[in-house]
C-alpha cells in the first residue's frame, strides 16, 4: 500500500512540473525573414516551353550560371536563357523577391524576369521566366545548385 | 409494358414527349457564312453571317454573343468590328461591342474567349496550328426573344499581312444559357469558312493541312529552341519505312550568308516519339548553325533524309530539290 502511495505521488508530483514547466512564458518573438541567398553555382533541372516540359529534349546539361556575392554573374551559354552575356544582378526585394533583374557587360538595359525561390523536395530553386527569343513564346527555367 | 403506356400512364408519356420536343425546338443555329475564298494581305474584309433562333416559349432579356476565330498575327480585337440586324427585333446594323474579359461564361466561369479556346467543339474549328485566337463580341442590349427569327451578323475586320491557309471561325450563342454540354447545347453554334491570304509576306503558313515535317513555333526567332515535328504515316514517301531520320538544312541569314549543315551524326537525328513512326527534333537555330554574336537568321529551308543522306523528302513528301521544307523566322 505504502509503495503505491509512493508511486502516486511521484507521478503527481512529475505532471505538476511538467504543467508548470508548459505554462513558462513562450519566446514570441518574430524574427525578421532571411534574406534570399542566391550566390552559388546553378544548373538547370527542368524547362518548359509555353507551358509543355521539354527538359528530356534538348540539352542543357552544360548550362551552368554563377551568381557572385558582388552582384556579379557569369554565365557558362550552352542553352538560349535569359540573358546571354555575362553581368550583373539584382533582386527587387530581398527577402521577399519576385523578380530578378539582369544588366549585361557593355549594356544598360535592365532584362527583367520572374523570380521565385521556393523549396521543391528538400531542395532549393531558383524559378525564372522569360523569353529568350520571340517574345510570344514563354520559357520556365528550373535552377538548382550545381554540385 | 406496352400496358403501362395504354392504359395508365400514357398521358404522362404523350406530355413528356410533347416537352422534349418544344425543348429540342429552340435552337440558334449558323445558316451560311458569306465569307471570300481569297484576300489581299492587308485588305479590309467584310464577312456576313446568317443565322436563326428558333426560341421555345419565351427568351427574356437575352445578350447575343459572337465569337470570330481568327491568327493571332491579325491583331484581330485592335482591327474588327461587329454588327448585327434583326429587323423584327428593331436593330438595324447594331454595333457589338468587345466581350469584356470579366464576363464570364455561366458554364465555366471563364473568360468567354478562354472558354471557346477550351471547348473541343469549337477551340481551333478545323485549323492544326494553335497560333489562333477567339475575339469575342457581345450586343450592347438585351431582347425577348419569344418567335422563330432571323438575322445576320457582318463582321469587317482587317485581314493580316502574312500568306496563310486558315479556317477562321464564327460563333454565336447568348450570355445567359453560355456553352451548354453536349447533348442540351441547341443555344449556341460555330461554323468555319477556309481563307487564303495572298499577296503578303513569307512563305504560305498552312494553319489546316497536316504536315509530315512541322515547326512547333509559329513565331520564333534563331533564339528561341524550335522542334520539328515528323509524321511518317500522314502520307507515303521514301522515308516511311526508315526508323531513323536526320536533318538536312540551309539556314540563310540576315545579311546574305548561307550556311549549310547536312550531314548524318548524333546531331541531327530525330528522336522517336511515342507512338509508331513519329519523330522530333529541338534544335537552338543560333548554336545549331553557328552564327556569331552579330549573325541573325532570316529563314530556313530543310529536308529531311535516311541515315544514309540518300532518301530525302522536303514539302509535301517530295523529293524535287526544289521543294524543301521552309521557315522563316518571325515574331510579328
Amino acid at each position: 500500500m505504502n509503495q503505491s502511495r509512493y508511486i502516486f505521488s511521484a507521478a503527481f508530483a512529475l505532471l505538476l512540473l511538467l504543467l508548470v514547466n508548459a505554462c513558462q512564458k513562450e519566446n514570441t518573438r518574430i524574427n525578421a525573414e532571411a534574406a534570399k541567398d542566391i550566390v552559388g553555382t546553378w544548373k538547370i533541372a527542368s524547362v518548359t516551353r509555353n507551358g509543355v516540359d521539354i527538359t528530356d529534349y534538348f540539352d542543357f546539361s552544360a548550362f551552368r550560371i554563377q551568381f557572385k556575392g558582388d552582384g556579379s554573374y557569369i554565365v557558362g551559354h550552352e542553352a538560349p536563357f535569359v540573358i546571354a552575356k555575362d553581368g550583373t544582378w539584382t533582386l527587387d526585394d530581398g527577402a521577399y523577391p519576385l523578380r530578378i533583374s539582369f544588366i549585361q557587360q557593355g549594356g544598360s538595359q535592365a532584362f527583367v524576369n520572374e523570380f521565385e525561390y521556393p523549396v521543391v523536395e528538400g531542395v532549393r530553386r531558383i524559378i525564372l521566366k522569360g523569353s529568350p527569343g520571340c517574345n510570344r513564346n514563354t520559357y520556365q527555367y528550373a535552377l538548382v545548385a550545381a554540385e | 409494358m406496352k400496358q403501362y403506356f395504354k392504359k395508365k400512364n400514357g398521358w404522362k408519356f404523350l406530355a413528356v414527349v410533347v416537352l422534349l420536343g418544344l425543348i429540342f425546338a429552340c435552337s440558334i443555329d449558323i445558316v451560311s457564312i458569306d465569307q471570300p475564298s481569297e484576300a489581299d494581305a492587308g485588305s479590309e474584309m467584310t464577312v456576313t453571317v446568317n443565322c436563326k433562333i428558333d426560341p421555345a416559349g419565351t427568351n427574356n432579356g437575352s445578350t447575343l454573343v459572337v465569337g470570330f476565330l481568327v491568327p493571332k498575327s491579325w491583331n484581330a480585337k485592335q482591327n474588327t468590328s461587329a454588327f448585327y440586324t434583326c429587323i423584327p427585333m428593331g436593330a438595324d446594323n447594331e454595333k457589338m461591342s468587345l466581350m469584356p474579359v470579366s464576363e464570364r461564361e455561366s458554364k465555366t466561369q471563364l473568360p468567354w474567349a478562354d472558354a471557346l479556346m477550351s471547348d473541343k467543339r469549337y477551340a481551333l474549328m478545323g485549323n492544326i496550328v494553335a497560333d489562333m485566337e477567339w475575339v469575342v463580341f457581345r450586343s450592347t442590349k438585351t431582347y425577348d426573344v419569344n418567335s422563330g427569327i432571323t438575322f445576320t451578323l457582318r463582321i469587317v475586320t482587317k485581314v493580316g499581312e502574312e500568306n496563310m491557309l486558315v479556317n477562321l471561325g464564327y460563333f454565336i450563342g447568348n450570355a445567359n444559357d453560355g456553352l451548354a454540354a453536349p447533348g442540351n447545347d441547341k443555344y449556341h453554334d460555330g461554323k468555319y469558312a477556309r481563307l487564303t491570304v495572298v499577296n503578303g509576306t513569307g512563305d504560305l503558313i498552312d494553319f489546316v493541312n497536316p504536315q509530315i515535317a512541322m515547326m512547333e513555333l509559329a513565331k520564333a526567332t534563331d533564339n528561341d529552341i524550335q522542334t520539328i515535328f515528323y509524321d511518317g504515316d500522314l502520307v507515303e514517301t521514301p522515308l516511311s519505312n526508315e526508323s531513323k531520320i536526320y536533318l538536312c538544312a540551309k539556314a540563310y541569314t540576315s545579311s546574305g550568308a548561307v550556311i549549310e549543315r547536312c550531314e548524318i551524326t548524333d546531331h541531327s537525328a530525330f528522336k522517336p516519339m511515342a507512338g509508331i513512326n513519329r519523330f522530333r527534333f529541338d534544335f537552338w537555330p543560333r548554336s545549331y548553325f553557328g552564327l556569331t554574336e552579330t549573325q541573325s537568321l532570316q529563314r530556313m529551308e530543310y529536308f529531311l533524309t535516311d541515315a544514309t543522306g540518300a532518301k530525302k523528302i522536303g514539302y509535301g513528301g517530295s523529293t524535287a530539290e526544289t521543294d524543301p521544307f521552309r521557315f522563316t523566322f518571325n515574331c510579328q
